[in-house]
């Protein structure tokens, strides 16, 4: 009979792994994540992992629709109590993002951060960023101008232009065959 | 089972188990039955002053961080936690039961050839006509046959069974219509149809152990009272502890005294919570299993590892100098097991896929931890290949992406769109004076 689980249970590699295996038991066509393309770690650390998100969900007057970005997402080892840290590795035009460096500002990836969230559901309040930029403090200096000026026609043909300009074209390998099958799938049931 | 032991520190479950069973709705019982911190099945829970109920260690853990609860951020402290036996309770009887129902739901719908075992519920179906449960899909039928003939003549008992005359040496009393046992009927009814337990034999007939043990278990559980449990450590003032305290506190545990001032009050608090969850455990471990414990916190999330916060890793890990040996030797312990694991239960699950004819025995030893995994092993710390990211060519993109302002057909007029914004903005409050701004700008 099993014992009372020991602390070793509770490292964060077994949770991320805990994490991977749900989403990629949810993903389907009809996925509950239809923005999160692809996660995968590293073949030699799991707790270095890299994501593929797509815009196509979001409003059309966000213009980020026909954006692909690659993520990194860097997990600690405090983790679940620390956030993941979250970089767009694919170069994007938004408030929240700091161009340079793809660091992305969003309170749940810092101070707001809960352990329920986890990186699934960090990666998805990433894409409602998108969305909806807070210009507050914007990392992206020049669009957190143009949006406070209320420019949206400008705002939304940069973004527009840096989604077709950037966008990330690869796949990531899912360590074995199986994984670029899958990202066929995938592809058949975007637009 | 076999499976049901191997529940183990390695293992990795999840709801989306049940997802490719017919059993979907299994799905959202054992998801209620985990941890959101850990996302493991509850491990001496706890239930917050905000009716949240987490591990003992998951939450002590959480609120040493920030003093708040994971899923209402409303603030806690650890004294107000306490014990949620009644999930405890459910968290074990399911792990108990989980494998054998998901090998159950796992057996693929493919039509039995009649054997014995079928005749045998043939028989029985002829004795007591149609009660509903009978009439079950073809596929959950055929599943009953093949797993067990014990498991049908359960739920076959449960339902009507009022002309079930079962050869254990009791009578139909005429007089109650109950079961009494042939040599007692006499006493019995000379007593006048006693509603003692003893003039219940039916529920000691074959195949209803289950009622049976229920019965029991309950009364034996009655005088079930105040678990013996360790005495609490009480947090410490850290400010103004001077180091030779604190250094002797660590060696009065029986615990390392070395590093840096940092890291001994990191390896003080950890010990605390782990020593207070443990008295929170219904049976809890020995010093010497939570010093072991310690040690691999210390490997795996204190010690070094918290030298670099999250965001230095960020930097630590764009950095090419990045060494990824070390780092990936300090994960080593779990991380090869995991990925076998996970790899293993992966190839499972693409071998169901593929194949229907997978029999439970197969897909229960493709999760036991001591068959030979079918992938290669994964050799942590190899340099060769660590960038897994293939970016195919694509000189040209389309024409469409490269104009700069790329409006879809389906947009709509200008004014709409702001007002589609509006209600994007509205959510934060903080954007009220800009809403205003955008409003004036309209003609
Ligand atoms: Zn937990
Ligand atoms: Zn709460
Ligand atoms: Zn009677």
């Amino acid at each position: 009979m099993s014992g009372p689980k020991t602390a070793s249970s509770r490292t964060p590699t077994k949770r991320i792994l805990t994490e991977l295996t749900a989403f990629s038991s949810a993903h389907s066509p009809s996925s509950p994540h239809p923005n999160i393309l692809s996660l995968v770690p590293l073949p030699s650390n799991l707790l270095s992992l890299r994501c593929i998100l797509s815009g196509h969900t979001l409003p059309p007057t966000s213009g980020y629709t026909t954006g692909r970005w690659l993520l990194s997402i860097q997990v600690p080892p405090q983790y679940p109590n620390q956030p993941p840290t979250i970089t767009f590795v694919t170069k994007i035009c938004h408030a929240n993002v700091k161009w340079e460096t793809g660091e992305i500002c969003l309170d749940v990836l810092k101070e707001n951060w809960t352990p329920v969230l986890g990186v699934v559901g960090a990666l998805e309040s990433v894409v409602r960023l998108l969305g909806e930029p807070g210009v507050d403090s914007p990392l992206n200096v020049e669009m957190g101008a143009l949006l406070r000026q209320g420019d949206t026609i400008g705002a939304r043909g940069l973004v527009g232009y840096w989604c077709g300009e950037e966008r990330f074209e690869g796949h990531l390998d899912e360590e074995e065959e199986g994984g670029s099958n899958r990202e066929e799938v995938r592809g058949r049931g975007k637009r | 089972m076999d499976r049901a032991s191997k529940d183990d520190a390695f293992e990795v479950t999840d709801s989306t188990d049940w997802l490719d069973t017919p059993m979907k709705s299994l799905a959202g019982v054992d998801a209620a039955l985990r941890c959101q911190v850990c996302r493991d099945f509850y491990s001496t829970p706890m239930i917050t002053s905000c009716s949240h109920t987490f591990c003992s260690l998951c939450i002590r853990r959480s609120l040493n961080n920030d003093g708040k609860c994971p899923a209402c951020r409303s603030p806690e402290q650890e004294m107000k936690l306490r014990n949620n036996n009644a999930m405890e309770d459910l968290v074990e009887a399911f792990k108990r039961g989980r494998a054998d129902i998901l090998a159950f739901a796992r057996i693929p719908a493919i039509p039995v050839a009649p054997t014995r075992k079928r005749s045998l519920e043939q028989a029985e179906e002829d004795v007591e006509d149609s009660s509903p449960k009978r009439r079950r899909s073809g596929r959950t039928k055929s599943s009953s046959q093949t797993k067990s003939s014990q498991k049908a003549t359960v739920v076959a008992d449960s339902d009507g069974d009022s002309d079930y005359s079962p050869e254990d040496g009791t009578v139909e009393c005429p007089i109650c219509q109950r079961r009494v046992k042939e040599t007692g009927i006499n006493k019995h009814i000379d007593d006048g149809c006693p509603d003692e337990l003893q003039a219940f034999p039916h529920i000691t007939k074959p195949g209803s152990s289950r009622t049976g043990s229920g019965y029991a278990k309950s009364s034996i559980q009655l005088p079930e009272k105040a678990i013996k449990r360790p005495e609490r450590l009480p947090q410490l003032n850290y400010s103004t502890t001077k180091d030779n305290v604190l250094k002797k506190k660590l060696t009065d545990a029986g615990l390392s005294a070395g590093g840096n001032r940092q890291l001994l009050e990191k390896r003080y608090k950890e010990w605390i919570t782990l020593w207070n969850a443990n008295c929170d455990a219904t049976k809890p471990k020995s010093k010497g299993e939570l010093k072991r414990e310690l040690e691999i916190w210390e490997r795996t999330q204190g010690g070094r590892a918290t030298a670099s916060s999250s965001t230095q890793m960020g930097a630590i890990i764009r950095d090419k100098e990045f060494d990824r040996d070390a780092w990936s030797g300090k994960h080593n312990d779990d991380f090869k097991q995991l990925i076998a694991n996970a790899k293993r239960k992966a190839q499972a699950k693409k071998s169901e896929n593929t194949s229907s004819a997978n029999t439970p025995a197969e897909s229960a030893g493709t999760a036991t931890p001591d068959v030979a995994p079918t992938t290669p092993d994964v050799v942590i710390g190899d340099n060769g290949n660590d960038d897994p990211i293939l970016i195919e060519d694509t000189p040209e993109k389309p024409a469409s992406q490269k104009r700069f302002f790329d409006e879809s057909n389906s947009d709509p007029p200008p004014s709409s769109q702001y007002q589609s914004k509006l209600g994007v903005l509205d959510k934060d409050a903080g954007l009220a004076s800009d809403i205003t701004t955008i409003r004036s700008v309209q003609p």
